[in-house]
C-alpha cells in the first residue's frame, strides 16, 4: 500500500522524523480512503432504500439519488455493498431537507451505525442558507449556474461513506482530488470533480481492502501497491533433448495483514511469463507467455528444451494494475543429448 | 419522531461554535483555557471565547450508540484564550457530514502577529492521531489553491498540532484533525489574518 501523504505517530521519535520530513517537503504520496471502522455489510449485499415519509426528495433530486446509487453499484470494483431503491420499504432511509443529521457547514451527511442492517442519508433542501452561502443543487436550477453543487456526486459521496470510506486525504495542493469522491471538500460547479460520477481509484483500493476484489481477474486499484507473489514447478528437472517439460505457475498475493480482505487473492487473467537462462550469471530471456489454468492464479506452458537452462516466472502488471510485479524461484532443468533421428532443435507448444 | 429532538441539539452544538466565532469577531473578552494547554506565548488573537465541546445526539434510527457523540472540532490554543473554529466536513463512530471549503468571510477570525507556530487541539482535549494542514488565501473562496504548511509537529503530549509559521496575509486556514482513538476526524477552519 502507498503512504498516506498524513503522518502516522508511533512515538516522539517518528513525529520528530515525520516532522523534518514535513519541512523538507518529502511526504507526498497518495493512499486509500482511511476506514470510517465499525461493521462492514456482507460482501455484495444489496441495501434497500426509500424516502423518509414526509421528506421525500422532490422530483428533480430522485434521479440523481438512484443514478449515483447506481453508480455506486457499478463502480465500485469491489464485493462492497449495492444499492437498489425498491417500490416497496426499504430498512434504510434518505431524508431531503429538515430536519437533517448534518452539522451546521453540512450539504449531505450519513449515518451508517446501523450496518450491517440499514443506514440513513440527509440532504440539505435547495436554498438552505449557511454562514457559507446559499446551497444550490444543480439538478434544482432551470439554468445550471456556477456554484451549484451536483446532487448526483454528493449522492455519490455519501454512498461511499455509507460503504466504509472516510474522507480521503489529499496531497497538499490537492492535485490528486479526482482520485476520490469522498473529499473533505464538496465541489461546486465548475471546479475540477464537481461533477464526477464514478469512484476515484483511491475510493476503490479501500472498498478493495475491505470487501475484496470482485474476481480473480480484477485489476487492483491502481491507488494500491499489493506485493505478490509467484510460485513454480516443472514437471521434471532431468530430461533428455527432444523431451518436454510443462512449467506451473502459481501467483498470489502476499498474506500481509496490510493486505486485507485481498490477502492470498489469486490473481487471473495477468501475464506471466516463462524466462530462461544459460547459468546463473547469464542473461534471462523470455520464452514465451503462461497460459491460464484451470484454478484461479496458476498458469501453465509446457516447453521442450534442447539443452540444460534455469527457468522462472515472471509476473508483470499491466498499466492500472495496483499489483506488484514479482517472480518465482529458479529451478533447473537438465537436458541430456539426445543421439539419434528426430532429435528436434527447440520446440515450444 | 426522534429527528427533531436530534436536530436541535445538533443546531445548539453547532450554533455554540459558530456563536464562539461570532463572538470573536465581535471582540468579546476572553475566557479561560484548558490547564493543560499552554501553548508559546508567541500570539496575540484578537478575540479568545471559550466553548464547550459540541457534541450530538446519536441517530435513533440507527443502532444504540451510548451517549451523545463529541464532534471532532478543533480550537486554536493562544496564550489569552481559545478561539474554536468552524467544523467543516467530519466523521465519528459511523456517522459524518459533508461541507464544501468553508470560505473565509464566513469563519471565526484571528488576527495573530507573525508568528513561529499556531497551535491547534481538539475542542474535548481527545488525543490527535494523524492530521493534515493547509492554507489558501483569503480571496481562494473555494479552496482550490490550498497549499501545505511546514513544520507541523505534534507536541509531547499529543494532544496539540503546533503548525506554523504561517507567512503574513488573510489566510483560511483548515486543520485535519484525527483522533487518535479511531473515533473520527474533522476538518476545522478559521480565518487568519497574520500581520
Amino acid at each position: 500500500m502507498n503512504r498516506h501523504p498524513f503522518v502516522r505517530l508511533a512515538g516522539p521519535l517518528l513525529a520528530s522524523l515525520t516532522a523534518l520530513l514535513i519541512a523538507a517537503g518529502s511526504v507526498v504520496a497518495h493512499g486509500p480512503d482511511p476506514s470510517l471502522g465499525g461493521v462492514l455489510w456482507a460482501q455484495d449485499q444489496v441495501l434497500f432504500f426509500g424516502w423518509k415519509a414526509g421528506q421525500v426528495p422532490p422530483s428533480w433530486m430522485i434521479p440523481a439519488i438512484d443514478a449515483a446509487a447506481g453508480d455506486a453499484s457499478l463502480t465500485r470494483s469491489a464485493r462492497a455493498a449495492t444499492f437498489a431503491r425498491p417500490v416497496g420499504s426499504a430498512a434504510s432511509l434518505i431524508a431531503y431537507g429538515e430536519p437533517t443529521g448534518c452539522s451546521a457547514a453540512g450539504i449531505a451527511c450519513f449515518d451508517r451505525s446501523g450496518a450491517p442492517n440499514s443506514f440513513r442519508m440527509w440532504f440539505r433542501a435547495h436554498g438552505y442558507v449557511f454562514d457559507w452561502g446559499t446551497l444550490r443543487w444543480c439538478q434544482g436550477l432551470t439554468t445550471i449556474a456556477n456554484g451549484c453543487f451536483d446532487a448526483e456526486n454528493v449522492a455519490l459521496d455519501e454512498f461511499g461513506h455509507v460503504e466504509i470510506l472516510n474522507h480521503h486525504v489529499n496531497l497538499a495542493d490537492g492535485s490528486d482530488y479526482l482520485d476520490a469522491v469522498v473529499q473533505t471538500v464538496a465541489r461546486a460547479r465548475p471546479d475540477a470533480g464537481w461533477n464526477v460520477h464514478a469512484f476515484g481509484r483511491c475510493d476503490t483500493a479501500r472498498l478493495q481492502l475491505e470487501y475484496d476484489r470482485l474476481s480473480p481477474a480484477s485489476l487492483f486499484s491502481p491507488c494500491l501497491a499489493i506485493p505478490t507473489t509467484m510460485s513454480m514447478a516443472a514437471s521434471a528437472t532431468s530430461l533428455s533433448a527432444g523431451g518436454s517439460v510443462r512449467f506451473t505457475a502459481s501467483l498470489v498475493t502476499t498474506s500481509a495483514t496490510a493486505n486485507g480482505a485481498l490477502a492470498s487473492d489469486p490473481l487471473s487473467a495477468r501475464t506471466v511469463t516463462l524466462q530462461r537462462r544459460t547459468s546463473s550469471t547469464g542473461t534471462w530471456s523470455s520464452v514465451g507467455t503462461m497460459a491460464q489454468g484451470t484454478a484461479a492464479g496458476t498458469y501453465a506452458l509446457t516447453v521442450s528444451p534442447t539443452a540444460t537452462y534455469e527457468w522462472r516466472t515472471v509476473f508483470t502488471p499491466v498499466a492500472g494494475d495496483g499489483a506488484v510485479g514479482s517472480a518465482s524461484g529458479i529451478v533447473k532443468v537438465t537436458v541430456s543429448a539426445c543421439s539419434g533421428s528426430g532429435c528436434p532443435l527447440q520446440a515450444v507448444s | 419522531m426522534g429527528e427533531p429532538v436530534h436536530f436541535r441539539r445538533l443546531s445548539l452544538a453547532t450554533f455554540t461554535i459558530f456563536a464562539a466565532g461570532i463572538a470573536a469577531a465581535c471582540g468579546v473578552g476572553p475566557a479561560t483555557t484548558a490547564e493543560t494547554r499552554s501553548p508559546t506565548p508567541t500570539t496575540m488573537p484578537t478575540i479568545a471565547p471559550t466553548v464547550a465541546p459540541p457534541t450530538i445526539e446519536p441517530s435513533p434510527e440507527a443502532s444504540p450508540t451510548p451517549g451523545p457523540i463529541a464532534l471532532p472540532a478543533a480550537e486554536l490554543v493562544m496564550p489569552a484564550g481559545t478561539v474554536a473554529g468552524a467544523l467543516g466536513s467530519y466523521v465519528v463512530d459511523g456517522r459524518g457530514s459533508d461541507s464544501p471549503w468553508l470560505p473565509f468571510d464566513s469563519l471565526p477570525r484571528v488576527d495573530v502577529a507573525a508568528t513561529p507556530a499556531l497551535t491547534v487541539g481538539f475542542v474535548d482535549g481527545a488525543q490527535i492521531g494523524e492530521w493534515s494542514a493547509v492554507i489558501a488565501d483569503a480571496a481562494d473562496t473555494r479552496g482550490v489553491k490550498q497549499r501545505g504548511i511546514e513544520g507541523v509537529t505534534l507536541e509531547p503530549g499529543g494532544d496539540l498540532l503546533v503548525a506554523g509559521p504561517l507567512p503574513a496575509g488573510r489566510w483560511v486556514l483548515a486543520v485535519r484533525l484525527f483522533r487518535a482513538d479511531g473515533r473520527g476526524d474533522g476538518v476545522t477552519y478559521w480565518a487568519l489574518m497574520v500581520r
